[in-house]
C-alpha cells in the first residue's frame, strides 16, 4: 500500500526487487544442489544435465538410465518434498507470530507439531478399513490435531485478553511434551518402534511422495489464502483494538489464520513428521531483511523456509554419510540458539 | 442543517467490569465540528466511555447511536470510515515506515481482494502534510521520537477521514512543543475538516485553552457538560479532583486555568 502512496527512494526500490528476486534464485540453486547429494554418486554435471534434459532441454543421454532413475524419482521428489515443507512451515510461522502477537510463535514450539504428529499416528495404527481413504486420513486427522492443539494451548495462555510470552511458552512445552509421548506410545504399542524417531525427530524418509500431488496445491492455496490476508495482518501488528479501530473484524481474522497455519503445519508433518523451529527462525530472518510487511513477509518466509530445509536435509544426508541425522535434529542445532538469542531479546522487551 | 439525529450519541449508556459499574448512564453527544474534552479523576470511567463511543465496547446498559443508528447494528468497516480512534497503546518499536502506518488508515475503505485507489492515496498524502510528515514518509516508525509517532497515529487516523475522531489522553507524555503542535493540528482539523473531536485530556488548562466543551466524570457519572471556561469557574465542579485549586484567568486569553496550592504542611 504505502510504495503507492508516496513512491519510495529510488536506491532502496532497486535493492528492494534484488532482494526479493534473490530469493527465489537461491531456492532453485538450493534445489540443484541438494539433488547431487546422495549416496550413490553421480558427477554434479551429469545432475545437471539429467535435470535439464528432462526440463526438455535438447541433448544426448549419455548417462546410464539407473542414474536418471535416482535423480527423477528418488532425488528429485525428496528435495521438492523438503522445500514445500520448509515453505509451508515458514508461512505457517509468519502467520502464528502475527496473530498470537508473540515473536516466539512457531508451529514446533506452541505444540502444532505435535498435535499433527498425533493425528498421524493414529491415522497410521487406525484398522484397514478406516485407512482405505489412504492419505486422506492422514492428513485430515493431522490437520485435527494441530488445530485443536493450537486452540487448546492459545486458551490456556490467554489470560485478560492478553497471551504472555512465557505462558504460551510453557503452555506449548507441556501439551508438546505430551502429545510426542502419546504419539510414542501409540507406535510401540502397534509395533512401529522404529516409526517413533522419524516422525518425532523429522525426516523427510517419511514421505509417501504420491502424497506431493495432492499436499503440494494444498500448501500452495493455504498460503495464497494467507497472502491475500497480508495487509489485514499488518494492521493487526498495531495491535488488536487499533486494528478493530480500522474496521479489521480481529477475531475472524486471527480463527481463520490459526487454520491456515494448523493445515499448513499439518501438510508439512505429513510429509516429514515433527521438523523444529523452522517457524521461528525463518520469518524472523526474513522479517531483519525484508521488514515487517506480509506482501513481502510471506513470499519470503516461503521460499527462505524452502531454502532452509532443502539445506538442512541435504546436511543430513552428508554430514555422517552413509548415516542419515535426523532432519529435525539439524534445523534444531541451527533453531534452538536462534530461540535463546529472540527469548533474551523479548525478555529485555516485554519485561516478563 | 444538521438532522436531531446527526452526531456520535451515548443514551444512559453503563458499563461494569466483573460487576463493578465504571460508567453509570452517561448520556453524552458529539457533533460534527464540536470539539470536548473528557476530564475526571483517575478511574472515573473517562476511557471506558471513549471506548463505548467508538464500539470496542458494548454498552451494558443504555445504547450509542451514531446517526441515529445503534453503533452495535453498524458494520464494522462502515463503523471505522466514520469515526477514527487515536489509542495510547501502539508498539513503539513498530518497524513499518510512517508513509506504510498513514496508510494502514485506509484499511476500511478497501476490500479484501481490492488495492488502493487514487482516492485512497490522495487521502495518505493529505494525511502526511497535514500533519507535516512528508519529511519523515520514509522513516521507521521505531526510529521516531514520541512526539513524533503521536503525529504519525493522528495522521493515520486523519486518512480515515472519518467524521469523528476520538483520542484516549492524546497529551500524555508529550513535551510542550509537542501538546502545542498536538493540539493546533486538533483545532486545525475542526476547522478545515469539520470533524467532531472528543479527547480524555487530564491536563485541565489544556483542556480549557483549546477545548470548548468539558465533559466532567466522577464516579462513573457525567456530573458537568457545558462550555469548559464555565465548568472551570464553578468551584463545585472542581471539588471532583479532591486537590486544593487557585483558578486565574490565562493572561492572553483569559480563559480559567487551574492551578494546584501548596499545603502549608509540606513548606
Amino acid at each position: 500500500m504505502a510504495e503507492s502512496a508516496l513512491p519510495p527512494a529510488h536506491s532502496s526500490s532497486t535493492r528492494a526487487a534484488l532482494l526479493v528476486l534473490a530469493l527465489p534464485l537461491a531456492l532453485v540453486v538450493a534445489l540443484v544442489l541438494a539433488t547431487m547429494v546422495g549416496s550413490v554418486s553421480i558427477p554434479p554435471q551429469e545432475t545437471v544435465q539429467i535435470l535439464l534434459h528432462r526440463l526438455g532441454l535438447p541433448g544426448e543421454a549419455t548417462w546410464p538410465t539407473t542414474d536418471q532413475t535416482i535423480i527423477w524419482e528418488v532425488r528429485l521428489p525428496r528435495v521438492i518434498a523438503a522445500a514445500l515443507v520448509g515453505g509451508a512451515l515458514g508461512v505457517a510461522g509468519t502467520l502464528f507470530q502475527a496473530v498470537l502477537r508473540n515473536p516466539l510463535a512457531d508451529p514446533y514450539v506452541i505444540g502444532t507439531s505435535a498435535g499433527a504428529q498425533l493425528g498421524v499416528a493414529i491415522a497410521l495404527v487406525l484398522p484397514a478399513e478406516v485407512a482405505f481413504l489412504g492419505f486422506g486420513s492422514i492428513q485430515l486427522l493431522a490437520f485435527i490435531g494441530a488445530l485443536a492443539t493450537v486452540l487448546f494451548v492459545y486458551t490456556i495462555a490467554r489470560t485478560g485478553g492478553r497471551t504472555p510470552v512465557i505462558t504460551l511458552l510453557l503452555a506449548g512445552f507441556v501439551v508438546s511434551s505430551f502429545l510426542i509421548s502419546g504419539t510414542s506410545f501409540l507406535l510401540s504399542a502397534t509395533n512401529r518402534m522404529n516409526q517413533v524417531m522419524t516422525w518425532t525427530m523429522g525426516s523427510m524418509d517419511v514421505s509417501d511422495l504420491k502424497q506431493l500431488a495432492t499436499t503440494g496445491p494444498l500448501m500452495f492455496l493455504a498460503a495464497g489464502l494467507s497472502y491475500l490476508l497480508s495487509p489485514r495482518l499488518d494492521v493487526v501488528l498495531l495491535g488488536e483494538e487499533q486494528a478493530a479501530h480500522l474496521g479489521v473484524r480481529v477475531e475472524r481474522l486471527k480463527l481463520v489464520c490459526i487454520v491456515l497455519a494448523s493445515l499448513l503445519t499439518a501438510l508439512a508433518v505429513t510429509l516429514a513428521g515433527v521438523v523444529a523451529f523452522v517457524g521461528l527462525v525463518v520469518p524472523h530472518t526474513a522479517r531483519l531483511i525484508y521488514g515487517p510487511r506480509h506482501r513481502i513477509l510471506i513470499p519470503a518466509a516461503a521460499c527462505g523456509g524452502a531454502v532452509f530445509v532443502v539445506a538442512a536435509d541435504a546436511l543430513s544426508r552428508l554430514v555422517l554419510a552413509p548415516t542419515v541425522v535426523p532432519l529435525g535434529a539439524v534445523t534444531a542445532l541451527v533453531g534452538a540458539p536462534f530461540f535463546l538469542h529472540l527469548l533474551r531479546r523479548s525478555r529485555r522487551d516485554y519485561a516478563v | 442543517m444538521l438532522s436531531e439525529d446527526t452526531g456520535l450519541r451515548a443514551a444512559s449508556a453503563s458499563y461494569a467490569y466483573d460487576g463493578d459499574v465504571v460508567v453509570h448512564e452517561v448520556s453524552f453527544g458529539l457533533q460534527p465540528g464540536a470539539m470536548v474534552a473528557i476530564a475526571g479523576p483517575n478511574g472515573s470511567g473517562k476511557t471506558t466511555l471513549l471506548k463505548m463511543l467508538s464500539g470496542i465496547y458494548q454498552p451494558m446498559g443504555g445504547e450509542v447511536y451514531l446517526d441515529g443508528m445503534q453503533l452495535s447494528n453498524v458494520p464494522a468497516r462502515r463503523l471505522a470510515c466514520r469515526v477514527a480512534v487515536v489509542t495510547r497503546h501502539i508498539d513503539p518499536k513498530l518497524m513499518f515506515s510512517v508513509a506504510e502506518i498513514v496508510a494502514m488508515g485506509r484499511t476500511p475503505y478497501i476490500a479484501l481482494l481490492g488495492s488502493p485507489g487514487s482516492h485512497d492515496r490522495h487521502a495518505i498524502r493529505e494525511a502526511l502534510a497535514f500533519c507535516e510528515l512528508e519529511h519523515l514518509a520514509h522513516r521507521r516508525f521505531g526510529e521516531l521520537s514520541g512526539g513524533e509517532q503521536q503525529r504519525v497515529m493522528l495522521a493515520m487516523a486523519l486518512a480515515q477521514e472519518a467524521d469523528y475522531l476520538l483520542l484516549d489522553e492524546p497529551t500524555v507524555h508529550l513535551d510542550l512543543h509537542h501538546q502545542y503542535e498536538l493540539l493546533e493540528l486538533l483545532c486545525k482539523l475542526r476547522t478545515n475538516r469539520h470533524t467532531g473531536i472528543a479527547a480524555v485530556m487530564h491536563d485541565l488548562n489544556l483542556a480549557s485553552l483549546y477545548f470548548d466543551r468539558l465533559a466532567l466524570m466522577q464516579a462513573g457519572r457525567l456530573v458537568a457538560d457545558a462550555d469548559a471556561a464555565e465548568i472551570l469557574r464553578r468551584p463545585e465542579c472542581l471539588s471532583v479532583f479532591q486537590a486544593p485549586l487557585s483558578v486565574v484567568a490565562h493572561p492572553r486569553s483569559g480563559v480559567p486555568q487551574v492551578l494546584l496550592e501548596r499545603s502549608n504542611n509540606s513548606r
